[in-house]
């Protein structure tokens, strides 16, 4: 395999919230939203990041970028620290580096129309450039992402929310960035829209030379889109790797539970899959199990699990985090 | 299948030829919207009136607001009453003085109070609390406590003194007006600012590099004007209500210069005998009142129709 260059890496990267009401703020009680997570992401690839509502996937994105601030661990943007950067070099450096959101309508300014929405990143790292360029750009960009040009002077609430997102997504890619956070593109979304925004990153990626971190729940998102899959629970990776590793061959009991839930399009074959349900909900992340995060719903658990942190087992191609299984 | 498809390759050769569509924006949808409320639309013409009667209304009458036609004055309630052969159309108070160019005369310093000081509230406001909203923090606490502050010193007390210190003054008035009136909406404002930092679009326009002062002044602003236009019309009574209120109390303007409140406070000592004094510039009051309102009631329908 050939050395592929690092776009972005995190090291133990943290992100903890303050909640509650005590009077020293070092006392007030912490929601771990990201508790550790390591991971790189390769120029040219997509990495996709999955796990259930609430286990840290969106602080991840944002901090990822800066846009939340990491309490903890190292990230390095093209080998520079980007926890380094002063505000004026991160401003003008974001534009290497931009983000998808997830509510397509929300995402867009009501007041502006769609064609101010995508000039604004042009408009911001290149003021001096020409009205009638600045139009050019932007009409250009709204003709890759499958928008009607004419279209251009119409507000975000006339649009569908598919039409919105492919405003969003020639807003973050008219300054062609390195890399694309996609923060749940398409959960908003029809299952029709969906594959057509994916599709379209898809597409775009390849045209564009980008590379994306794609955000989802949906393991059929994921599946259908990445090069590399982390799976993340309650702020911790479970299992990382190659995604025909990771789906084919999964070894953590999360990753299995997660794929035996997929919903099979063949009843025939639906009827005598075996789901593997998992008992109970998410934990408290302010107050997360000891040991492995997981332990308290895993259906392998030992006493071990409690005590130590998860062994990390495997390579960079695949690699789990739990004590019960090896790589 | 191939008809349609070409059909559709068609339409869009079309579309796309065609110059760009333009959109309807928000503010013109709430435009149409206020439109079809005839209270308010109704309201905005009868304080376009209003402010035109207030404006040229004087020269049309052939006496100054503080003339006295000593033609009147042995008799008042009897020679002054209202009539057109006299001149005196809403007739005159007991010194002579004619009442409908007093009424005109009180009513430009009423409507410029209230104008004037939701100006002066929205500007001030609007960009205290957008601040002190975008910003949070140790500022916004800095910033909220001065307002509390304000807030907390008795308003009257504070009129009675300037008055005393400064004399009787109309832009005292003002200034006192102006010192008080942000407060509220500055609260509103940084309430509204709250809410739309969290919201995604300006997450967006962050993650972009857009710089904190092009957020609020793009972003931010824009979405909370319409709520501040809506408070702020609903504020405009508030301010000719108080102004009467201090004129009525003496401590507003002082004769021969008039306001609406002092025609009311005059006309309210000659009721029995000359209910014209108090009936004209009541009527005027009222009907403002009325309008402010129903303007604010519209607008507010008009800029948030989900919100009722």
């Amino acid at each position: 395999m050939t050395v592929r260059e690092t776009l972005l890496s995190a090291r133990d990267l943290e992100v903890y919230f303050s909640v509650g009401k005590h009077i020293l703020p070092g006392r007030r009680k912490k929601v771990k939203a990201v508790n550790g997570i390591d991971l790189k992401v390769y120029r040219g690839e997509t990495l996709g990041i999955v796990g259930e509502s609430g286990c840290g996937k969106s602080t991840l994105a944002r901090a990822l970028l800066r846009l939340i601030e990491p309490t903890h661990g190292e990230l390095m943007w093209k080998g520079e620290n980007l926890r380094g950067f002063d505000k004026a070099t991160l401003a003008r450096r974001r534009r290497e580096f931009q983000m998808v959101f997830q509510d397509p309508s929300a995402s867009l300014n009501p007041r502006l129309t769609i064609a101010q929405c995508i000039a604004e990143p042009l408009q911001t790292h290149e003021p001096h450039l020409k009205r009638k360029e600045v139009e050019r750009r932007v009409i250009a960009m709204m003709d890759k992402v499958g928008l009607l040009a004419s279209q251009r002077n119409r507000y975000p609430h006339e649009f569908s929310g598919g039409q919105c997102q492919r405003v969003g997504i020639a807003r973050a890619l008219i300054l062609n960035p390195d890399l694309v956070v996609c923060d749940e593109p398409v959960s908003a979304l029809d299952v029709s829209i969906q594959a057509q925004v994916i599709n379209l990153l898809d597409d775009l990626k390849q045209e564009m030379g980008l590379t994306l971190v794609m955000i989802a729940h949906d393991l059929s998102v994921v599946r259908h889109i990445s090069d590399r899959v982390m799976v993340m629970y309650l702020g911790k990776p479970m299992e990382v790797g190659r995604y025909d590793r990771v789906f084919d061959h999964a070894r953590h009991p999360y990753t299995k539970a997660l794929l035996s839930a997929v919903p099979v399009a063949d009843p025939r074959i639906a009827r005598h899959r075996k789901v593997q349900l998992l008992p109970g909900d998410l934990p408290s992340p302010i107050d997360p199990p000891s040991g492995c995060v997981f332990r308290t719903r895993c259906p392998e658990a030992t006493e071990l699990c409690g005590q130590k942190p998860p062994a990390r087992s495997g390579s960079e191609e695949h690699r789990i985090y739990c004590s019960n299984f090896e790589l | 299948m191939s008809s349609k498809t070409n059909a559709r390759k068609l339409s869009e050769q079309m579309a796309s030829s065609l110059e760009a569509v333009e959109g309807r924006s928000l503010w013109q949808d709430a435009w149409a919207r206020f439109r079809k409320n005839r209270a308010a639309m109704t309201s905005v013409c009868v304080l376009l009136v209003i402010v035109v009667c207030i404006l040229i209304g004087p020269s049309l009458s052939p006496f100054g607001h503080d003339d006295i036609d000593w033609n009147v004055v042995s008799d008042p309630y009897e020679l002054g009453k209202p009539s057109l052969t006299s001149g005196h159309y809403f007739g005159t108070d007991d010194l002579g003085q004619d009442l409908y160019a007093r009424t005109m005369k009180g009513g430009r310093l009423s409507i410029m109070v209230g104008f004037m000081g939701a100006l002066v509230a929205v500007v001030i406001g609007t960009v205290w609390g957008s601040i002190s909203g975008y910003v949070g923090g140790v500022v916004d606490s800095v910033m909220m406590r001065i307002i509390e502050v304000l807030d907390s010193i008795p308003f009257m007390f504070m009129v009675i003194l300037f008055v005393t210190l400064f004399g009787n003054n109309i832009y005292l008035i003002f200034i006192v007006i102006g010192m008080v009136s942000w407060l509220g909406i500055a609260r509103v404002v940084r309430g509204v600012t709250f809410s739309i930092k969290k919201r995604e679009f300006v997450e967006a326009a962050r993650s972009i590099g857009v710089s904190r002062l092009t957020i609020v002044r793009r972003h931010v602003l824009p979405n909370v004007l319409g709520i501040v236009m809506v408070y702020s019309s609903l504020m405009v009574p508030g301010f000719i209500l108080f102004e009467s209120f201090l004129s009525f109390l003496g401590l507003g303007v002082q004769p021969p210069d008039t306001s609406w409140g002092i025609l009311i406070a005059e006309g309210a000592k000659t009721i029995d005998v000359a209910l014209w004094l108090l009936l004209f510039p009541s009527a005027f009051l009222v009907a403002t009142l009325f309008c402010f309102n129903f303007i604010g009631d519209g607008l507010r329908d008009a800029l948030d129709p989900k919100d009722r």
